[in-house]
């Protein structure tokens, strides 16, 4: 009796064992996108970041007169969000965020990827961290939620302001969907493929696909990124000088 | 906010405090197919973000001016070599600038030389341009000689490739001018 009461308990034993190895498996086919990673370019070609020509758009026309106002508004000047301390925001921050690197933190419930260009971080949510709709705050880079397709992660960002700043203008009904999977460089490192296609029916006719590569950099390392000292420092300025004048 | 933060102000504002705010330009007005080169005493530097801010005291044929000047991120000068102290007031540096187009003075930091003599570059065209025939290019090297010690600037893929500069991929991507002054 006892005997056989071992042998169910080994048998019980090895079963969890099993299933916990198969679910050990599907796991293990999610590859890891924990490190720094800086704009890919193929041998020879130009390693810019994300910046160039405006692509052409299949914009609707209501969202073709905000941009061209927007356009009028600043070019004069050269104004940019980022020349006045302001994130670039999705679709923008994955694409290109001003040729500096990002750094992915990877764990099984939440993947941060923080954007060194002004700090911008993203928060993309997996599984029982996922966040209500209701309770989700809009913002320049959204809300994102995550879910793996075998070795790719597909990333859904909604919650978008509206921003015509940017070169991928949309409004705030646009939804973001990226695939994240490896490969490898034409140098054999490990090269970082973001697929990205938006959906907008209030900016765009047709969805807008994009695509952009991250090679890994081994070891490194983000650096901070303050921006707001200048104007800190001038409004200290006037601080003083009208404590000096006593109005 | 701690004690340690108010006193970095108040050392910031007693070597930066200045009655004059400077301009911001954006990338747009300056010309980036010119490279001209700028000696002058230190009056001003802050490597902030999102631009560098310097003006130099600049004696010529033209008179004795103060010359306002701009560049890239303190993010951007670290990978390019700067680190702090390396300019400072009273310094006699030399800097190459893409200047402004309306033809005013002034201009975009690509390149310096501290008081020291060690060159750094900040020039984008490093990394997004592998040949040195550009006017930018020939601008942005000419103040390195052989034998100079340089950095590649612009991500954190550049700064790789000079740390492993015996590795093979750094014949397709380092130009004639990082080969030049690599010794």
């Amino acid at each position: 009796m006892q005997k056989r009461w071992r042998r169910s308990v080994k048998y019980l034993v090895a079963l969890a064992m099993f299933a916990g190895a198969g679910l050990g498996h599907a796991a293990d086919q999610r590859p890891d996108f924990t490190g720094v990673w800086t704009n890919y370019a193929e041998p020879g070609q130009g390693r810019g970041g994300g910046r160039g020509a405006v692509p052409d758009l299949p914009l609707r026309d209501e969202a073709r007169r905000k941009i061209a106002a927007y356009r009028a508004l600043v070019e004069p000047s050269g104004d940019t969000p980022g020349g006045h301390c302001l994130g670039t925001g999705m679709p923008g921050s994955m694409l290109g965020s001003g040729g500096y690197p990002m750094e992915i933190i990877q764990r099984p419930e939440q993947i941060t990827i923080v954007y060194e260009a002004h700090n911008e971080i993203r928060r993309v949510y997996l599984g029982g961290r996922i966040v209500p709709e209701a309770d989700r705050l809009p913002g320049r880079n959204g809300h994102s939620t995550a879910r793996w397709e075998g070795d790719t992660l597909v990333v859904e960002t909604t919650h978008l302001v509206e921003q015509v700043d940017q070169r991928y203008a949309h409004s705030d009904q646009a939804r973001i969907v990226e695939q994240y999977r490896l490969t490898k460089g034409a140098r054999g490192e490990r090269v970082l493929v973001a697929e990205m296609t938006m959906t907008d029916p209030m900016f765009y006719s047709q969805p807008v696909k994009a695509e952009k590569r991250w090679a890994e950099v081994p070891n490194g390392h983000l650096l901070p990124y303050e921006c707001a000292e200048e104007g800190w420092r001038i409004h200290l300025e006037q601080l003083e000088k009208k404590a000096r004048s006593g109005k | 906010m701690n004690k340690t933060g108010i006193a970095v102000i108040v050392v910031a504002l007693g070597t930066w405090s200045s009655p004059v705010v400077m301009a911001h330009h954006s990338a747009v007005q300056f010309d980036f197919g010119q490279s001209v080169s700028i000696t002058g005493v230190v009056k001003k530097f802050e490597a902030i973000n999102p631009h560098m801010r310097l003006v130099l005291q600049v004696t010529d044929d033209k008179g004795s001016r103060e010359i306002e000047l701009e560049g890239h991120s303190t993010n951007n000068m670290y990978r390019a070599g700067y680190r702090n102290g390396m300019i400072k007031y009273g310094d006699t540096i030399t800097v190459f600038v893409a200047p402004l187009k309306d033809g005013s003075e002034g201009g975009y930091v690509t390149a310096a030389k501290t008081a020291s003599g060690t060159r750094f570059t900040f020039s984008e065209i490093f990394c997004a341009e592998t040949t040195i025939s550009s006017i930018r290019d020939a601008g942005a090297c000419a103040g390195f000689e052989p034998g100079a010690r340089a950095w590649l600037w612009h991500t954190a893929g550049c700064l790789t490739r000079w740390n492993h500069a015996a590795q093979s991929r750094q014949q397709q991507v380092i130009n004639g001018c990082l080969l030049a002054s690599a010794g």
